[in-house]
């Protein structure tokens, strides 16, 4: 990952909306971890280390917002998948929500200079 | 990837260590998990120091997992919720017949007795001036209804006091079970 001037503000950042992406990416369907992982990290900007994803999908699990099940793996191990709960896609439409107000609210700060 | 590397075991053992403070189940499903990571990491052409470099120390991963599942505020919520929802359902099944039985008897003792008094002390009042069109509506001397009334005003006065403070218990124990509960350690 580079390390940029405003790298710890991006790292906040990207913490605040990795629960987010990670529950949107398994909106469609079910996913395992090091699919989960590698998939953000071809996200750029927010991609995320090993060392956090994996303890955040633990969580959203503890928090019941994702569930788990195993399924055979071509090759290796069998595989733990993580999918969505109805409390997670609750969950997800409320993140969704809030992050839409945001994203207009720094719009209409940032960009078009509303605030002073 | 044989998953009995050195360096793999030598990895996970630092890791179990780290989540040591983690329930049984947890620490399996995470051992198993990193496991399972660098088996499809290597299997997909990464070098295996390579792997273990991107998944940093053991230690620092072991606490990332402690502080998202034991320090976290919204640990535990549904399992909280559901104890909530228990107590309300046992406040109610335990509160319900002293409460309707303190409200009747509390409310109807109160407002009746300060009604009562306060007219009982207005006629006598108006009968000792001699100016109440209906003598001896009361059958009691004046001097009598004007003592009597204020006393009645007291006993009522008490009861609703009384039923005010009930209620305002009540609803502190009902408030109390609607708070949130904070996350505890999940290690208890």
């Amino acid at each position: 990952m580079t390390v940029t001037p405003s790298g710890d503000w991006t790292s906040q950042l990207r913490r605040g909306v990795l629960e987010l992406c990670i529950l949107r990416l398994l909106r469609h369907r079910p996913s395992y971890g090091y699919e989960i992982v590698t998939t953000l990290e071809a996200l750029g900007p927010l991609a995320a280390g090993e060392n956090t994803v994996y303890p955040l999908l633990r969580r959203l699990k503890a928090d019941h917002y994702l569930e788990t099940f195993t399924r055979e793996s071509p090759a290796g191990p069998p595989r733990q998948y993580y999918r969505l709960t109805q409390e997670g896609r609750r969950r997800l439409g409320a993140i969704e929500k809030d992050w839409g107000e945001m994203v207009q609210a720094v719009e209409r700060a940032v960009v078009k200079g509303e605030v002073a | 990837m044989n998953q009995q590397h050195p360096v793999v075991e030598r990895y996970v053992t630092h890791l179990e260590t780290a989540i040591g403070g983690l329930d049984p189940a947890d620490r399996r499903e995470v051992l198993q998990e990193i496991r399972n990571h660098i088996a499809e990491a290597t299997a997909a052409g990464r070098p295996l120091d390579v792997v273990i470099k991107s998944l940093g120390p053991a230690d620092a991963l072991g606490r990332a997992y402690a502080v998202e599942l034991l320090l976290h505020p919204q640990n535990d919520r549904p399992r909280h919720a559901a104890e909530r929802w228990f107590r309300i359902v046992g406040l109610v099944v335990v509160l319900s017949i002293p409460t309707l039985v303190a409200v009747s008897t509390l409310g109807s003792v109160g407002i009746s007795f300060v009604a009562s008094g306060l007219f009982t002390f207005v006629v006598g009042v108006l009968e000792a001036a001699g100016v109440f069109p209906w003598p001896h509506l009361i059958d009691l001397p004046p001097v009598v209804t004007i003592f009597l009334g204020p006393a009645m005003v007291v006993v009522g006065a008490v009861a609703l006091v009384a039923l005010r403070f009930y209620i305002r218990s009540v609803v502190r124990a009902v408030r109390t079970s609607l708070a949130p509960i904070r996350a505890v350690d999940r290690s208890q």
